[in-house]
């Protein structure tokens, strides 16, 4: 019933109880190079569109058994896909509307005309065959992006969202929440079950002065960002660490803050990479500790011993060789009292601890 | 000259040491009060300023047991705004020196291997308090 996909032979319903004029229709249409399958009733042309692969259906509004309205809405019913051209003798504004709303591509007036019939069946093809097109493209894109182990995310003017499964996966917030969700304001709204809801931000406090001032302003004026580091709020209170490569979309036009449409990002999930980064963080704070805790020990007695080889030599009646000793005694101390000072010194223990990221 | 000095300092070589090397100076007489953590410390300024005996120089080691250097230096200085409080330590740089030295204390006299050169500042600082 769905996709007959190929523009080879199209299969094309007549549904027509004036039986001749069904077979003129169906010689014309074959010439042309469809495959047309003429019925009476209404409910034939049902039936066919259940086993048959309709591209398209010609319907007479007047039936022996139902109407061609009924028919059409059946068919949309059936195969949402299949396109309809509504035939008939008694015309009128209302039922032409009707059809129109029910998804039927036109409305001809019997007696028509072959050649604007025939055109109207290669409009209405076409457009079908358009529409799977963008519709095979959407899906496959679509996919892609909801599969893919990042996330992208337009983030719009009035920073509205819009984005790929993946970061309702890493917020843990429903889609329909993420429709409503502000970029950087709390926002509000009505749910499903006539509650109200309310939104923090996607970004973590801490980071939206950084986005409102910074990173938003600079996109609209064409800017890139690159490997910039932000937290965006989940549901459960907590916050996710991302990286976010970013550039603005201008519609095709001259990117300036005027033509800006909304951000395209490419949103990465860190948050294994900030847990490394975490340990490491504490590996450094832990040595240092060590070290600091390791020298000031030492200092104590390398205090002493020198307070003692300089009393020794100060007050005691030592001769040269014994005082010669002392001093070798003291000079090594004292190496280590500068070794030690050496160890404490901030360039020995700070390590850099660069945040990826930019103001 | 007499001078009265207040030693807190938790390792007993050190006092000792201040001992040993105050002696050594004769142009001046010392004595030396010891403490051997900060709440001793704070008592014992106290006891002496009533006893019309302040000391003109408190020793003040930082890393001590029971009270350590800066919540001393913080009280003695409390009690007695003009306490002429010097730290003495082995290492400078710290966040502890400078949280004592905005509590009050003056400055930091280098506890480190030169003892003749620790016992000159003290002997010069002395000198110039009178």
């Amino acid at each position: 019933m769905e996709e007959d996909n190929n523009n080879k032979n199209p299969k094309i319903l007549i549904v027509e109880d004036d039986e001749r004029l069904g077979k003129t229709l169906s010689d014309v249409l074959e010439v042309k190079g469809y495959s047309p399958i003429a019925v009476l009733t209404g409910k034939e042309g049902i039936a066919a569109v259940k086993e048959e692969d309709i591209s398209l259906a010609l319907l007479d509004l007047k039936l022996p058994d139902i109407s061609g309205i009924e028919v059409l809405k059946e068919i949309k019913k059936i195969s949402p896909r299949t396109e309809a051209i509504i035939l008939t003798a008694f015309a009128s504004l209302d039922t032409a509307r009707e059809a129109v709303n029910l998804g039927a591509f036109s409305y001809l007036q019997k007696p028509y005309d072959m050649e604007r019939l025939l055109l109207d069946i290669r409009r209405a093809l076409e457009r079908k065959w358009a529409e799977e097109e963008l519709r095979t493209f959407a899906e496959t894109y679509s996919d892609i992006c909801n599969r893919s182990p990042i996330a992208i995310v337009n983030v719009y003017r009035d920073y509205r969202v819009d984005c790929t499964d993946r970061l309702l996966e890493w917020t843990g917030w429903s889609r329909e929440e993420m429709e409503h969700i502000n970029l950087v304001k709390e926002s509000r709204f009505i749910n499903a079950s006539g509650n109200e809801v309310v939104l923090p931000p996607l970004v973590a406090a801490e980071m939206i002065e950084k986005t409102e001032k910074g990173y938003i302003p600079k996109l609209m004026r064409g800017e890139t960002l690159e490997g910039v580091y932000q937290c965006y709020n989940k549901k459960d209170g907590g916050t996710v660490p991302l990286e976010l490569n970013s550039v603005g979309y201008f519609g095709g036009k001259e990117p300036k803050p005027e033509n800006f449409v909304h951000t395209i990002c490419i949103l990465s999930n860190i948050t294994e990479r900030k847990r490394v980064e975490a340990k490491v963080k504490e590996a450094y704070r832990l040595r240092e500790n060590f070290l600091k805790e390791t020298t000031h020990r030492i200092i104590t007695p390398v205090a002493i011993i020198g307070g003692y080889t300089d009393l020794l030599l100060k007050s005691c009646n030592l001769d040269e060789d014994q005082k010669e000793k002392i001093r070798i005694i003291r000079e090594r101390n004292e190496e280590v009292q500068k070794l030690t000072r050496d160890a404490l010194s901030e360039k020995y223990l700070k390590e850099e601890e660069e945040e990826g990221g930019e103001g | 000259m007499e001078y009265r000095i207040l030693l807190v300092e938790d390792e007993e070589a050190f006092h000792t040491l201040i001992h040993n090397f105050l002696a050594l100076v004769k142009k001046h007489t010392f004595t030396v009060h010891s403490a051997l953590n900060g709440e001793e410390g704070v008592e014992m300024y106290g006891k002496l300023a009533n006893d019309g005996q302040k000391p003109d120089l408190v020793l003040m080691d930082l890393r001590m047991p029971v009270m350590d250097g800066v919540e001393a230096t913080k009280r003695i200085i409390e009690n007695d705004p003009e306490a002429n409080i010097y730290l003495f330590t082995a290492y400078a740089g710290t966040e502890e020196e400078s949280n004592a030295l905005k509590a009050g204390a003056k400055r930091t006299i280098s506890k480190g291997a030169d003892w003749n050169r620790t016992t000159e500042e003290i002997v010069n600082i002395l000198e110039e308090l009178k």
